[in-house]
């Protein structure tokens, strides 16, 4: 039985990549699981698991019409039918192509009744794959920077994160997908075959306002929603989220205090859970014993 | 030439989340309002937009438009034969339509609709409509620091953040009116809603922060910016939190031959100002995050003079 959670929140910065990296590490030591980085803009999983990207992923194009002078008619067809107006045409000239205003729709080269229209592959981005440890699999969506098809970037990852689970002998019990900021396509297309979005807030009336934009979304998308604080000591300001978590149904899974320590280790990319298992003192962690009762949770 | 033309726009990205560009922002409307500055304060980051909960409004004058710049398909039941030509032939490269088997006719998903119009320009029988969905909200107000804010909001599951950006700058643009500054609250990421950010304005801050994540992303962002050839200074954001990375931002800064604004280093005093909803100028003049940022703050007048 595979479970898939989704790490949401909002906000920039409240910690989504530390609580999906967090709760994968500590899932896999029973656990078959796989994480999926689709911040494609900014994917940080890596960073965190204080693993390098080496060398190119594999990589993931889109089309872009490329014109053939010499068989178009002239005729307009193309451009009249693009609605993001990404083709532009003068009078007896063959279409130019504005590309940022492309979405790859296809629709010009399916209208075209004169072969002057060809699908030319355009790349966006890269897809990784790698094996944290035997339990842990982590798929990474990396966008080249200026290119904006994100949406189309994170279905690809997430298709091929999807295929590899379905393909692995024994299969995987979780699926973590950590996602971007914000409430828009990308977060939408990373949350869309989730089975439970995990949202984590910060106690701020900032952290508060993206919250609820967030349960909105999940709501939106028929996902069950649940919210983790982080820095939940860092100002007093839980009542505003407790009401939003009775207003919403979403539960209060874990409060995560604020620490030195993980603000250390995070820099320095090192696993908090490692060092406190080394030591023996995991148990009794303030920050590990919340990411336990989630996992608890998760388990049962 | 026109008051707008003469306007300096200035937007603040970070590429990373949370690396503090609301608050900075905030923080440098507070001073240029304090220094008799006519200024408009924008927020771009329509997904989550924040700059509007640090400041209060004067909310007699809050105007709210509606906007309605998302297309998406909808099938026209009594005209749809059934023919099925719309799945075999793969009308739709965004995977928005599968067939009910059933209705024996198409279905729209309308998440993933981008409204293209292939649907209703290939179906032979005319049976998809594009409509216009509301997309977003444009919000319009005084704040009680005297100078106009303006902000987006999309609507959840309308899909269009880059273009709800746009038509907030051009708002914007628009109700300026002898203002000499725009300040410009961006959104996290490096992609289409901080490109439509940043393509036309004057000048870019970006927010660091000394922790290998918000490098790495504010490094992609500047792929970006360079693009553009923008001119750009970087903020060190939270600087003491690591002395490591604070050196690694000084090198790549130094390496690079980039413009360094200044340091910020850690304050209690923003969350509590955030709590508070006020900027850190208002909430805490004196303390150590807000001479910083008028240090900053000079900084950056000098930069742009030498602009002009």
């Amino acid at each position: 039985m595979q479970k898939i959670i989704g790490i949401s929140g909002g906000k920039g910065g409240t910690g989504k990549t530390f609580v999906a990296t967090n709760l994968a590490i500590m899932l896999a030591e029973n656990h078959r699981v796989l994480l999926a980085d689709a911040d494609v803009e900014n994917p940080n999983v890596s960073i965190l698991l204080n693993e390098k990207l080496e060398g190119n992923g594999q990589v993931v194009s889109s089309f872009i019409p490329k014109i053939i002078p010499e068989n178009c008619i002239f005729c307009g067809t193309c451009a009249n039918a693009c609605r993001y107006h990404a083709l532009f045409q003068m009078k007896m000239k063959s279409p130019v192509l504005i590309e940022p205003l492309c979405r790859s729709c296809e629709l010009c080269m399916k209208v075209c009744t004169s072969s002057a229209i060809e699908s030319e592959q355009h790349a966006i981005g890269e897809i990784f794959r790698y094996e944290k440890d035997s339990n842990l699999t982590v798929f990474v969506g990396r966008l080249f920077p200026g290119e904006t098809k994100t949406p189309r970037l994170i279905s690809k990852m997430l298709e091929q994160a999807r295929e590899d689970t379905a393909r692995s002998s024994n299969g995987y019990d979780f699926m973590i997908v950590d996602c971007a900021p914000g409430a828009h396509c990308d977060v939408e297309k990373a949350l869309k075959d989730t089975d439970e979005v995990y949202c984590v807030t910060e106690p701020t009336p900032l952290g508060a306002h993206d919250l609820k934009r967030t349960l909105e979304l999940a709501r939106f998308l028929n996902k069950p929603a649940k919210i983790i604080i982080n820095r939940a000591d860092m100002v007093e300001y839980s009542t505003p989220i407790e009401l939003i978590s009775k207003e919403w149904g979403a539960d209060i899974i874990a409060r995560i205090p604020l620490s030195r320590e993980v603000m250390e280790t995070y820099a320095r990319g090192e696993s908090l859970y490692y060092i406190h298992k080394a030591k023996a003192d995991h148990l009794d962690h303030p920050v590990l014993k919340e990411f336990s009762k989630i996992i608890e949770m998760m388990e049962s | 030439m026109n008051q707008s033309e003469k306007m300096v726009k200035i937007a603040i990205v970070s590429g990373k989340g949370g690396v503090g560009k609301t608050s900075f922002c905030g923080a440098i409307a507070s001073i240029l309002a304090e220094q008799k500055n006519a200024l408009i304060a924008v927020d771009c980051d329509v997904d989550a937009p924040n700059l509007a909960l640090l400041f209060s409004m004067k909310e007699q004058q809050t105007e709210d438009i509606i906007v309605r710049a998302t297309e998406k398909a909808r099938l026209l039941p009594d005209q749809c034969t059934g023919c099925k030509a719309c799945i075999d032939e793969k009308y739709c490269t965004f995977g928005a339509l599968s067939w009910d088997i059933s209705s024996q006719r198409p279905l729209i998903d309308p998440f993933s609709c981008e409204g293209c119009g292939a649907c209703s320009v290939l179906c032979r029988n005319e049976a998809f409509m594009i409509d216009q969905v509301e997309s977003g909200h444009i919000f319009y107000s005084r704040t009680t620091e005297g100078f106009p804010l303006v902000f987006g909001e999309t609507i959840i599951g309308a899909s269009t953040s880059g273009k709800l950006v746009r038509d907030v700058k051009e708002f914007a643009v628009t109700n300026a009116h002898d203002s000499r500054f725009m300040i410009i609250d961006g959104p996290p990421g490096i992609g289409c809603p901080v490109i439509a950010t940043i393509s036309d304005v004057d000048y870019v801050v970006v927010m660091m922060e000394p922790f290998p994540t918000a490098f790495h992303d504010a490094s992609r962002l500047i792929e970006v910016i360079n693009r553009f050839n923008l001119p750009f200074g970087i903020v060190i954001n939270r600087c003491d939190a690591w002395s490591e990375g604070r050196k690694n931002i000084l090198d790549f800064i130094k390496a690079n031959d980039y413009t360094h604004l200044g340091d910020i280093p850690i304050d209690l005093s923003i969350p509590r100002s955030i709590v508070n909803m006020q900027s850190i100028i208002a909430y805490s003049p004196d303390c150590v995050a807000s001479r910083s940022i008028r240090t900053i703050y000079q900084n950056l007048m000098e930069e742009i003079d030498l602009l002009r």
